[in-house]
């Protein structure tokens, strides 16, 4: 694991007395899908800000792509090519789905972000947009109103967005959660299209995507690693069927 | 790759463009008829408006485009205002060095300001934009060398090339127009470019910005900037109509009356933020004359506004039109 994307180390942070995350230890590798599961609680989603930069540990480090990143803000690491997917979708209503992705081709743009040209006729943007909208399928929705979208559309917007930056790792905050059956085998699919050409961090309650995409899965239990390993290992891990998936098992 | 379908945001300035247009082809208009008929005071009012709708535009971007509430935006105009007088009492009185000087001069107070008004959000950084503006107030009131309290008179009008534009009240007007039409349709251009819509995305969800790697502080700050220089320019050509100069053109209450005329005229419209500052204008000078209590007229053409569309009368002549 040593060329590894994303290192965490010993990430430790506290909410006054409540300590959140322990000594978290992490690594994932180029290419690799890595899954967080845990229960509700387990600070999963704080251990994704720490590591997108909204939320600063206490101590630890961030090592991402070989630089230490733990005191850079959010948008510094953004540009570095981390990018996030969020809990809450997380888009801009008011814009059009083609806008959402523009801007956030914009974020990544090599030149300068002011020009007198009108951002949305630019054809390398929006080239750059629809490339990324036609890998989630959402090429047809180009003209409508972010806030029109189904809510797995609005998940699939988000991935779009992360891709048309070219990340370097994706973070997602349960991606499939609040989206129906059939839009979350959709997402699903989505991501194992994506899978081996962007490592991601995944955190998901659905324990079938977590075992269908998963190269790992790392447990998290209150604050800390409990267990990291392949899939099967940690399926068959009597502390995980305990804390976690042996709930209500005979 | 695919190839981009024709879709309808492909024209996205047309119609603010148009709206731009429309309200300076009619703000022109009656400027042409009042010097025809001769009626000074007319051109002189129309000058006013056109002045104080570049203000209210200014601060139109901050509240429609950026989403940053400014309660203090009079001292922006106040303070290019006093850059006209005291440059004047150093014989700096043409705009060629007037103008950028004052542009600048107050575009720096506003980003060292927004430097640290930025840094909170909310009802906290309305307050904080106020109590900026009440320090810039009580700073001029102070400066009795400079009139002090009572204000002071201009040395005399500015020129542009040596020539005496300002000095005649269509001159005035016509100067006022042109500031106008470069600031509107330079704001509503800016909205569509990339640092526009960057600064929209920020003001409607901030963390996504963020999380897309953009430094929202920064887009934010320049906005700020660009909006206190525009108003600064507003601000001279104010002093240079009434010729004189006092601490009172950055009251609160103005800065007050700035965001009604923003709000009334629809608070993400552009053109809306002229359209407001002329209705504002008009009742004043309209039930002005009749009563003291000219303000409570205002008042209920705000409520109107509000419960008819959301206090957004270009909305609300948009129906009346179709």
């Amino acid at each position: 694991m040593s060329e590894a994307i994303l290192s965490l180390r010993d990430l430790d942070k506290s909410f006054g007395a409540l300590r959140v995350t322990r000594k978290v230890t992490l690594d994932v590798a180029p290419g690799e899908v890595h899954a967080l599961i845990g229960p509700n609680g387990a600070g999963k989603t704080t251990l994704i800000s720490q590591i997108a930069g909204s939320l600063k540990p206490d101590s630890g480090r961030v090592i991402f792509a070989g630089e230490d990143v733990t005191h850079l803000d959010a948008p510094s690491r953004a540009q570095r090519g981390l990018a996030r997917v969020f809990q809450i979708s997380n888009v801009v209503d008011s814009f059009t789905v083609l806008a959402n992705v523009v801007l956030s081709a914009l974020a990544t743009e090599t030149t300068a972000w002011w020009g007198w040209g009108v951002a949305m006729k630019d054809p390398g943007l929006r080239e750059r947009a629809f490339y990324a909208l036609d890998q989630v399928g959402l090429v047809e929705r180009a003209p409508d109103q972010a806030a029109d979208l189904s809510y797995g559309e609005r998940r699939a917007l988000e991935l779009a967005m992360g891709l048309v930056q070219n990340p370097r790792l994706f973070l997602l905050d349960e991606p499939m959660a609040g989206t129906g059956r059939e839009e979350s085998r959709r997402l699903t699919e989505l991501l194992r299209t994506l899978k081996g050409r962007t490592p991601m961090l995944l955190i998901e309650h659905d324990m079938s995507t977590v075992f269908a995409l998963a190269d790992r899965v790392t447990v998290l239990v209150d604050g800390a690693v409990a267990i990291t390993g392949a899939p099967d290992v940690v399926r068959a891990d009597r502390i995980v069927r305990e804390a976690y998936l042996g709930e209500g098992e005979p | 790759m695919i190839e981009a379908a024709a879709f309808r945001q492909d024209e996205p300035l047309r119609r603010p463009l148009r709206a731009a247009a429309l309200v300076l082809v009619a703000l022109a208009a009656a400027i042409l008829v009042a010097w025809a008929m001769g009626n000074a005071w007319w051109l002189s009012f129309l000058a006013r408006v056109a002045i104080t709708a570049t203000a209210a535009l200014s601060l139109s971007c901050l509240i429609g485009q950026a989403g940053l509430v400014s309660f203090g935006h009079a001292a922006q105009v106040g303070l290019g205002a006093y850059v006209a007088l005291i440059a004047g009492e150093y014989g700096i009185a043409d705009l060629t060095l007037l103008a950028p000087l004052a542009f600048v001069v107050v575009a720096l107070w506003s980003a060292v300001t927004a430097a640290l008004a930025l840094r909170t959000r909310g009802v906290y950084f309305i307050m904080l934009t106020l109590a900026f503006a009440q320090m810039a107030y009580f700073i001029m009131q102070s400066l009795s060398r400079f009139g002090g309290d009572d204000g002071m008179a201009l040395a005399r009008r500015a020129t542009l090339f040596g020539a005496p534009v300002l000095k005649t009240d269509l001159g005035l007007a016509l100067a006022a127009l042109a500031l106008l039409a470069a600031a509107l349709i330079g704001f509503v251009w800016m909205t569509e470019t990339r640092y526009g819509l960057v600064l929209r995305a920020a003001k409607e969800n901030e963390s996504r910005a963020l999380a897309s790697g953009f430094r929202v502080f920064r887009f934010q700050l320049y906005a700020y900037a660009l909006a206190g220089g525009v108003a600064a320019l507003a601000g001279v050509l104010l002093a240079n109509q009434a010729e004189f100069v006092s601490p009172s053109y950055m009251n609160w209450h103005r800065s007050g009356e700035l965001i009604v005329m923003v709000v009334l005229g629809g608070a993400t419209s552009l053109p809306g933020a002229v359209i407001g500052a002329a209705v504002v204008l008009i009742i004043e000078e309209a039930l002005g004359h009749w009563t003291e209590f000219w303000k409570l007229g205002l008042g209920l053409v705000i409520v109107a506004a509000v419960l008819l569309r959301g206090a957004d009368l270009s909305a609300l002549f948009g129906r009346a039109r179709r």
